[in-house]
């Protein structure tokens, strides 16, 4: 488990540190306090060593057809703002299942030149439409970044990426060390693209029957979720059966509230004796259905030996999730992210002085 | 600014209520009670932007588990709106020994280290707060009467007499509630008690069907602004002033 996060620098944030962290951990506060960077960070986690995981991480806002953001764009965002070169330093620190870490990440932009040919390997943006001309060896200048990365003061490699880069080549990719195995990222719109974790849903027949039950307040028909064969495709699709339809239905037929459940609950099993983070983990879901929703989610994260970090917005959200497992209250955080005078500080209480801050005191807990 | 007073009993939020409304031109905006026994627990008035939370503990040796809970408030409150400029007190005199037994309570839950003669006087208290650091909040105990033991109900009472009549049914009431008193020892132990006893005595003359809005609208009848009783007594509530 994550006890303690120190975060020194990485994107906005200077040096906020969390301690005393619990096996479920509430984070609220006014948007621009750093939820989500938090999020990012642990995320990081299982390959902090990695470009690859580093780009999906820091690619979260997806791109539109119209905007692009590159491989450099997205590593340059994740250093601090508003420093010199010489201090693009991403570092933060932690306590995981009782052993230390810390992570560095050093940056270093530089101008250079690079030829056609390199372009191509690295997937560049095209300069020029007319590159037939093999006789020719064309040079462009570019920006670049210099990245090294270091594991508990050792180093662990370094990639260079070049602001004419559109994405990253497929290579044979160095080792990877991992601070936690295994870390499951559910964003706020990830539903919307009809996601499932249908392998870990289908690991335990009485787990698979407790999540058929949370199905059907949604559907009250609800049979399973199938993943088909998309023959003309080759691909797969999920596919709904239910009572209350004469066929099955299409994963994305149903509500953005089922889609959301389902990928929730599929997520918690996923992220087995690992971490799962759900970022504005009330999107989509209706309060009705939210204590019974997270009621499962929270007790099967303890079951599975998950460790949950959850951001929102929503004080009923949050007050729901704080009330719907008595059982788990001691080990719950309520983590509340202010700033202050361009500062971010933090309040971490737990769940019982959080419902009493709420309940008693009529306080803010976002 | 923010002000929290606390006091012992209904009777005490309801003097503090119209001290602040007919002297010092607070406007009322609405209360808390409990819903099971329908106690009034706190009414609120505002005026200027400002605003003043009044707390009934339901007696005397409550308050500090009030203040607190206002010092778990303080510590761990995240918006400056939840923080309070001003912080007051105001307890009877019951005995001569109470001042000192109630400033140990005090001292005990907020781990303080008031006096005697850090009562009836500004005085300052610090705390740690996880967001926004140390901050001092102004403090006051008021204590009624100051030197004498007794009770609010003292104050009023004299404030009261305005002629012959009204004075000679304080002074009847007086002498029946203190006759009474040395006759027994099983009631009104304390002077405390004995002076709400002669005010409820003469209150009971007043208003017989013992009406909380009549008892009220005799109350609002008195001339608050320029009783120079009450303008001796009370001008530590005179918060704007001191803002």
């Amino acid at each position: 488990m994550l006890s303690e996060l120190k975060i020194e620098r990485y994107r906005g944030i200077r040096n906020l540190e969390l301690k005393d962290l619990g096996m479920v951990n509430i984070i609220a506060g006014a948007n621009n306090t750093g939820k989500t960077s938090i999020l990012e960070i642990i995320e990081s986690l299982e390959a902090p060593d990695n470009l690859r995981a580093w780009r999906m991480i820091g690619r979260r806002e997806g791109n539109s057809p119209r905007m692009v953001t590159t491989v450099y764009d997205t590593m340059k965002s994740l250093f601090p703002l508003d420093v010199h070169d010489s201090d693009m330093i991403i570092s933060y620190s932690g306590v995981y299942n009782s052993n230390p870490f810390e992570i560095e990440i050093k940056g270093k932009s530089f101008e250079t030149i690079v030829s056609d040919r390199q372009l191509d390997r690295l997937y560049a943006y095209k300069m020029s439409a007319d590159l037939e001309e093999a006789d020719n060896v064309n040079e462009y200048e570019t920006g670049a970044i210099e990245i090294q990365y270091r594991i508990n003061r050792e180093a662990c490699g370094e990639d260079i990426v070049y602001q004419v880069q559109r994405g990253l080549p497929n290579g044979q990719e160095s080792n990877t060390r991992s601070v936690v195995s295994n870390v499951v990222y559910i964003s706020p719109t990830q539903h919307a693209q009809n996601f499932v974790f249908l392998d870990s849903l289908l690991t335990d027949p009485d787990i698979y029957e407790q999540f058929v039950d949370i199905m059907r307040e949604f559907d009250s028909g609800f049979v399973s979720i199938n993943s088909v064969a998309e023959e003309r495709t080759w691909g797969r699709k999920y596919v709904v059966l239910s009572k209350n339809h004469r066929e099955g239905l299409l994963l994305n037929a149903y509500g953005d509230g089922m889609k959301k459940a389902m990928l929730l609950l599929s997520a918690v099993l996923r992220a087995k004796d690992g971490i799962l983070l759900l970022d504005e983990f009330e999107t989509a879901i209706h309060n009705s259905a939210m204590e019974n929703v997270f009621s499962w989610i929270l007790n099967t994260a303890k079951k599975m030996n998950v460790q949950v970090f959850m951001t929102s917005h929503s004080i009923e959200a949050i007050e729901t999730v704080l009330k719907c497992c008595p059982n788990i209250q001691d080990e719950m955080r309520m983590i509340t992210l202010v700033n202050v005078e361009d500062v971010v500080k933090v309040r971490n209480v737990n769940a019982k002085k959080a419902i009493q801050l709420l309940d008693e005191y009529g306080m803010e807990l976002r | 600014m923010k002000t929290i007073i606390f006091c012992e009993g209904t009777t005490d939020l309801l003097m503090i209520q119209f001290v602040l409304q007919y002297k010092y031109d607070w406007k009322y905006q609405g209360f808390v009670e409990n819903s099971v026994s329908n106690r009034l627990l706190k009414r609120i008035l505002k005026k200027d932007g400002d605003l003043v939370e009044i707390n009934s503990c339901g007696g005397m040796m409550n308050i500090p588990n009030e203040m607190s809970k206002l010092k778990d408030k303080l510590e761990l409150a995240t918006k400056r709106d939840e923080l309070y400029d001003k912080v007051i007190v105001m307890i009877d005199h019951d005995t001569m020994t109470t001042n000192a037994e109630f400033l140990d309570k005090i001292n005990e839950k907020l781990e303080t280290d008031f006096k005697e003669y850090h009562m009836n006087t500004d005085v300052e208290w610090s705390i740690y707060n996880g967001v926004f650091g140390n901050y001092v909040v102004p403090f006051f105990i008021k204590c009624i009467p100051e030197s004498e033991t007794g009770a609010i109900e003292t104050v009023l009472l004299e404030a009261l007499g305005t002629d012959e009549l009204e004075k000679g049914l304080i002074s009847d009431s007086k002498k029946f509630i203190e006759e009474t008193a040395e006759n027994q020892n099983r009631y009104l132990q304390k002077k405390s008690r004995v002076c709400k006893a002669i005010f409820n005595t003469y209150f009971a003359i007043r208003t017989p069907e013992e009406k909380y809005d009549e008892r009220a609208r005799v109350l609002k009848a008195y001339d608050w602004r320029n009783n120079p009783v009450l303008s001796q007594g009370f001008d530590f509530l005179d918060i704007s002033a001191q803002h």
